[in-house]
């Protein structure tokens, strides 16, 4: 069972959406992740390299028509650390 | 990397209100589109069907294995997401591993009828039940996550 835990990576709103938009993904290409987050490639590349060096999310790069696209994922360490953070909000709410 | 620290009540909620909404995104966007399921649906028919000749080999399988592979991965990267393969539920678990036996009896039994009875028509039969079977599923999903009209 995950013990519930705090994850100041993962808490902020950004992060906090990125995590959850790939939980029920396999992968998800950096485009749609844009586009679902409304922000900036680089805003979305800040982030996303905080949640890479915390070994939360990896990448793959492939090429689809001839043009270089990349896709999230998340590891199984960001998994683990995103329900145990979920465990700790729900903790909190219930007091 | 993770540390403690102590947040409000009403920012927990709103937080959970975000992971709530984002998930849920990610979830429709996760679904594949209908003619995913035809595609797959059809692959299994064809490769199952395919034992109906008098020694195919292992060609159906392998036409199966690089068709579903194929497919699949031109899907992904048509939408540009991909649902998980495995479900997180222990129940939704039992019942993928419940369809996947049903779909390796409905593959041996096609080929055990055709060799040893020489019934030629079973496999078909057999091709045609587990593509209902996918096709019946993927549209499933779809309704059960309100993709589907």
């Amino acid at each position: 069972m995950t013990k519930a835990r705090f994850d100041e990576i993962i808490h902020a709103p950004k992060r906090l959406q990125i995590c959850a938009f790939l939980m029920p993904l396999q992968d998800a290409e950096f485009q749609v992740l844009r586009d679902e987050l409304d922000v900036s490639d680089s805003v979305l590349s800040k982030h996303l390299k905080h949640l890479d060096a915390a070994g939360y999310v990896k990448f793959r790069k492939g090429a689809v028509n001839g043009r270089q696209r990349m896709w999230a994922s998340m590891t199984t360490t960001g998994r683990r650390a995103f329900a145990a953070h979920v465990q700790e909000l729900q903790r909190l709410i219930a007091g | 990397m993770s540390n403690d620290k102590s947040i409000k009540a009403d920012e927990a909620q709103d937080a959970l209100d975000t992971v709530e909404r984002m998930n849920t995104a990610g979830q429709q966007r996760g679904i594949a589109p209908r003619w995913y399921g035809i595609g797959i649906a059809i692959i299994v028919f064809v490769g199952f069907s395919l034992y109906a000749q008098q020694d195919p080999g292992n060609f159906p399988g392998i036409f199966i294995a690089l068709g579903v592979g194929l497919f699949a991965s031109y899907s992904r990267d048509k939408i540009g997401a991909m649902g998980r393969a495995l479900p997180d539920t222990k129940p939704a678990m039992w019942a993928l591993l419940g369809v996947v036996i049903f779909l390796l009896i409905l593959f041996f039994g096609g080929i055990y009828f055709r060799r040893v009875y020489d019934l030629a028509w079973i496999p078909v039969a057999t091709g045609l039940i587990a593509g209902m079977t996918i096709f019946l599923l993927s549209k499933e999903e779809r309704r059960h996550l309100g993709k589907d009209d």
